[in-house]
C-alpha cells in the first residue's frame, strides 16, 4: 500500500514541527511542508498530492485563496483538501462546498489522532464524491 | 384596568403625546387670543360708544329741556298778556265778550282750560264750560293762596285738577283794574295728559327703546313718563336715583342696574324754570347693540379663519411627527424582539430628522464597535489557539513512550512548549493592558529616570536576538537626559519598538537609536533599515488589531496589540509616539517624553 502523500502549508514553525511528527512519524504519511502558499505553488508542478492540508491564516496568500487558485487548475480540481485552522466561521457552507472542501480540523488538534481524523474525513467525502459522479 | 384609571392617567399632561399637547396648546392659545382680543375690542368700543351716547344725549336732552322751558315760559307770558285783555279798565268784560276772548286764546292750543275767579277765589267763569267750576271755592289750593298774598304770577306744582280730575299744572295770573287793584284771578290749566310737547318727545324716544321721564323732585312725582301710568304717581324706588345725585351741574349722566339686573344709561337735566328734572334713559344693551353685532361678526370671521387654520396646523404637525412615531414603533419592536434595527429613513432635515440622523450615526458607531469586538474576539481566540496548539501538541507527543526515552527529542519538545507558553503569557498581558488602557484604569508609577539607562537596559535584553540576526545597534546620546515617566512602562514601549525593528530588519543591517532634546520633550528615535510600513497601513499602525491585514500580522508573529499599547502608554505618560516610514526604506519611530530639566549643579553632584 502506497503511503498517503500530503502537501501541508503551515506558517508557524512550532506547529509545523508538531505536524511533521504527527503525520510523518505517527501516521506514516509522506508530507511536504511549506510555510507559505506562494512557496507551495512553486512546487505543485512536480507532483499532485493525495491531499492538501492547509492553514487558513498565512502570510501573503491565505489558505482559502490558495485553494481557490488550485481549483482553477484541472489537475487539482478534485484533489481532497482539508483546512487546519484556529479560526472559526471563516467560510460559509456554500463557499466550502464550492471549494470541494473535505473538512476542517480546528486547532488545537491532538497530534496522536490527527492522521486518523484526516483519513476518516477523506473517506466520508470520497464516498460523497462517488455518489455525485454516478 | 378600569376606565377610570385610564381617564385619570389622561389628565396628567406628562403622559400626553406631543401631538396632544400641541393640540391642547393650540386650542387654548387660539381661544385665549380670540377671547382677549374680543374683550379688549369690546371694552374699548363700549367705552367709546357710551361716551358718544352721553355726549349726544346731553345735547339732545338740553334741547328738549329748552323746548319745555320755552313752552312754559311762553304760556306764562301768554297768560300775563291775556290778563289785561279781559278787563275794560274798571271791571271784567261782559260774559259774551269774555267768552270770545277766551275762545280765541284757547285756540292758541297753549292751555287746556281757562278759569276765571273772583278775588275770593270763587269760580266765576271758565272756558271750555264745565258747570261745576262756576261758584266753586278754590281758595284751599295752595297756589291760589300764594297768589292772593302777593298778587303776583304763580305756577302750581303738578296737581290733579279738582274738577277735571286730570293731571295738570296751573298758571295763575292776577287781573288788575286801571287803579292797580286786583279784580279777578285768571288761571290756565296745562293738562299734562294732553301735553303735545311731551307726546312728541315720547314718540321721538320710542324709536330706540329710550324712555323719557320728567319728575318733580319737590313733590316726588312723575310729571310725565313714557309709561303713561306713571304720570303724577309717586316716584318708584328705581327712579329716586336722580334725586340723590349730588351733581352741581344742570346736566349730569350715569348708569345703574335695575332690579332685573339690567343696565341703564341715563342723562338728566334740571330745568331752571320749573325746578323739574328731565331724564332720558336707555337700556345699555340697546345702546351697545351695534357693537355686539359687529363683535359677533368679528367672532364668526375669526372662528371661520382660525378653525381651518388650527386644523391645518394639527394635520401638519401630525405629519411632521410621523417619522418620530414610526421610529418609536420600530425601536419598541426591536426592543421587544431583542433584534437589530434597520436604519431610519430620513426625509427631512428638521430636528426630528437630525435626531434620527444622529441615531443612525450612533447606530453605525455601535455596529462598528460590535464588529470590532467580534473581530477582536475572533483574532484573540485565534491568537490564543496558535500557541495553545503547539503546547498541546508538544505535551501530547511527550506522552509517548518512544519520545520519553529520547532525551534530545524530549528537550526539543519541552522548549517548544515553554516558548509558546511565554508567547501566551505575553499575549494575555497585552490584552490586560489594553483593557486597563481603554478603561483609563492603568496605574502609572511616575518618577524621574534616566532615558539612557532605560534604553541600555532594554538593549541588554535583546542582545541574544541581535546577535542571532547579526544586527548592529548604534546608540547616540548627546547628554544626560531625564524624563518623568513610569520606568517599567517606558521599557515596555522601547522593547516593543526595538523588537519590531529587529523583526523587520534584514540580517546584517543596522538599527540606530538616538536620544535628543526637542523643546520640552526628550525624543528617543528608533530607526531600522527594514522593509518599512506600507502606505495603506500607515494610518492604522496605532490601532488595535486593525492596522494590518491578518496575514501580515502573522508575519510579525505579534498580537497586533503591541503598537496600540505603546502608543496609549506614551500618551498616558504625557508624551507622544509617532513615526516616519518610506516603504522599502525602513521606518523610524519617535518617542517624545516630557523632559525633566537637569540643573548643571545637580548633574555635577550626580557625577560626583
Amino acid at each position: 500500500m502506497n503511503r498517503l502523500s500530503l502537501i501541508c502549508v503551515e506558517d508557524d514553525e512550532d506547529i509545523g514541527m508538531i505536524l511533521h511528527y504527527a503525520l510523518v512519524q505517527l501516521a506514516g504519511f509522506q508530507v511536504e511542508l511549506f510555510t507559505s502558499a506562494e512557496a507551495a505553488l512553486l512546487h505543485l508542478e512536480r507532483y499532485p498530492p493525495d491531499l492538501f492540508l492547509l492553514d487558513v491564516m498565512l502570510p501573503g496568500m491565505s489558505g482559502v485563496e490558495f485553494l481557490t487558485e488550485l481549483r482553477k487548475q484541472p489537475r487539482f480540481a478534485h484533489t481532497p483538501a482539508i483546512f487546519l485552522t484556529a479560526k472559526t466561521h471563516f467560510l460559509s457552507k456554500e463557499a466550502a462546498q464550492a471549494l470541494l472542501l473535505s473538512g476542517v480540523i480546528t486547532k488545537p488538534f491532538n497530534p496522536l489522532t490527527l492522521g486518523d481524523e484526516i483519513l476518516s474525513l477523506m473517506q466520508s467525502t470520497s464516498a460523497d464524491a462517488g455518489d455525485v459522479s454516478e | 384596568m378600569s376606565v377610570r384609571a385610564t381617564y385619570f392617567t389622561n389628565l396628567n399632561p406628562a403622559r400626553w403625546s406631543l401631538l396632544r399637547r400641541i393640540m391642547v396648546l393650540l386650542v387654548l392659545g387660539l381661544g385665549l387670543t380670540v377671547g382677549i382680543s374680543f374683550w379688549i375690542i369690546s371694552s374699548s368700543l363700549n367705552t367709546e360708544l357710551r361716551r358718544e351716547y352721553f355726549a349726544h344725549e346731553r345735547q339732545s336732552l338740553e334741547n328738549t329741556a329748552h323746548r319745555i322751558e320755552q313752552r312754559f315760559k311762553q304760556r306764562a307770558q301768554f297768560l300775563q298778556q291775556l290778563a289785561p285783555l279781559i278787563t275794560n279798565g274798571q271791571t271784567l268784560l261782559p260774559a259774551d265778550e269774555l267768552e270770545r276772548v277766551l275762545r280765541v286764546a284757547y285756540e292758541s292750543n297753549l292751555f287746556s282750560d281757562f278759569i276765571l275767579m273772583d278775588t275770593e277765589a270763587r269760580g266765576i267763569f271758565d272756558y271750555p264750560f264745565l258747570p261745576e267750576r262756576r261758584g266753586k271755592d278754590f281758595s284751599h289750593r295752595p297756589f291760589i293762596n300764594e297768589l292772593m298774598q302777593n298778587w303776583q304770577s304763580v305756577i302750581s306744582p303738578p296737581l290733579m285738577g279738582s274738577v277735571s280730575g286730570l293731571p295738570s299744572v296751573f298758571m295763575a295770573e292776577p287781573v288788575f283794574n286801571q287803579a292797580g287793584q286786583p279784580i279777578a284771578i285768571l288761571v290756565g290749566r296745562n293738562g299734562l295728559e294732553s301735553e303735545m310737547l311731551f307726546q312728541r318727545i315720547r314718540n321721538e324716544l320710542q324709536s330706540y327703546s329710550g324712555q323719557l321721564l320728567i319728575i318733580d323732585p319737590t313733590y316726588d312725582l312723575y310729571i310725565t313718563a313714557t309709561d303713561e301710568e306713571k304720570v303724577l304717581q309717586p316716584l318708584s324706588k328705581e327712579d329716586r336715583i336722580y334725586l340723590s345725585s349730588d351733581e352741581l351741574q344742570d346736566t349730569w349722566q350715569g348708569f345703574y342696574q335695575d332690579k332685573d339686573r339690567k343696565n341703564w344709561l341715563y342723562v338728566a337735566h334740571k330745568l331752571g324754570f320749573m325746578d323739574w328734572i328731565v331724564i332720558k334713559k336707555a337700556p345699555e344693551v340697546i345702546v351697545l347693540a351695534s357693537i355686539q353685532q359687529a363683535l359677533t361678526y368679528y367672532m364668526l370671521m375669526i372662528a371661520s379663519l382660525l378653525i381651518p387654520l388650527a386644523f391645518i396646523m394639527v394635520v401638519l404637525i401630525y405629519r411632521w411627527l410621523a417619522p418620530l412615531r414610526s421610529s418609536i414603533v420600530q425601536l419598541n419592536k426591536a426592543v421587544e424582539e431583542e433584534s437589530d434595527i434597520s436604519k431610519f429613513n430620513i426625509e427631512r432635515e428638521d430636528e426630528i430628522g437630525q435626531l434620527l440622523l444622529a441615531f443612525n450615526a450612533f447606530q453605525s458607531i455601535r455596529d462598528r464597535q460590535q464588529q470590532l469586538k467580534d473581530e477582536l474576539l475572533s483574532v484573540v481566540s485565534h491568537e490564543l489557539r496558535t500557541p495553545l496548539t503547539s503546547i498541546r501538541g508538544a505535551l501530547n507527543i511527550l506522552q509517548l513512550d518512544q519520545v520519553q526515552q529520547d532525551p534530545e527529542h524530549r528537550k526539543k519538545l519541552f522548549n517548544l512548549a515553554s516558548r509558546n507558553l511565554n508567547r501566551l503569557t505575553f499575549l494575555v498581558n497585552d490584552l490586560l493592558d489594553v483593557v486597563s488602557l481603554s478603561k483609563g484604569m492603568l496605574r502609572l508609577n511616575l518618577s524621574d529616570c534616566s532615558a539612557q539607562e532605560a534604553i541600555l537596559e532594554v538593549l541588554e535584553d535583546f542582545r541574544a536576538l541581535l546577535e542571532e540576526k547579526s544586527l548592529q545597534v548604534e546608540f547616540t546620546a548627546t547628554e544626560e537626559m531625564k524624563v518623568h515617566v513610569d520606568q517599567l512602562r517606558l521599557q515596555q514601549v522601547l522593547s516593543n519598538l526595538i523588537s519590531n525593528a529587529i523583526k523587520f530588519s534584514n540580517a546584517g543591517s543596522r538599527i540606530q537609536i538616538a536620544l535628543t532634546q526637542q523643546g520640552e520633550f526628550v525624543r528617543i528615535s528608533v530607526l531600522d533599515e527594514g522593509e518599512g510600513i506600507p502606505m495603506a497601513f500607515q494610518p492604522h499602525v496605532f490601532e488595535r488589531f486593525t492596522q494590518a491585514d491578518l496575514s501580515d500580522r502573522r508575519k510579525q508573529s505579534g498580537t497586533g496589540l503591541g503598537m496600540a499599547i505603546a502608543f496609549e502608554l506614551v500618551e498616558a505618560m504625557g508624551g507622544h509616539l509617532s513615526f516616519d516610514s518610506v516603504p522599502g526604506q525602513g521606518a523610524c519611530f519617535y518617542v517624545d517624553l516630557p523632559s525633566v530639566k537637569v540643573m548643571p549643579d545637580d548633574t555635577n553632584k550626580a557625577l560626583k
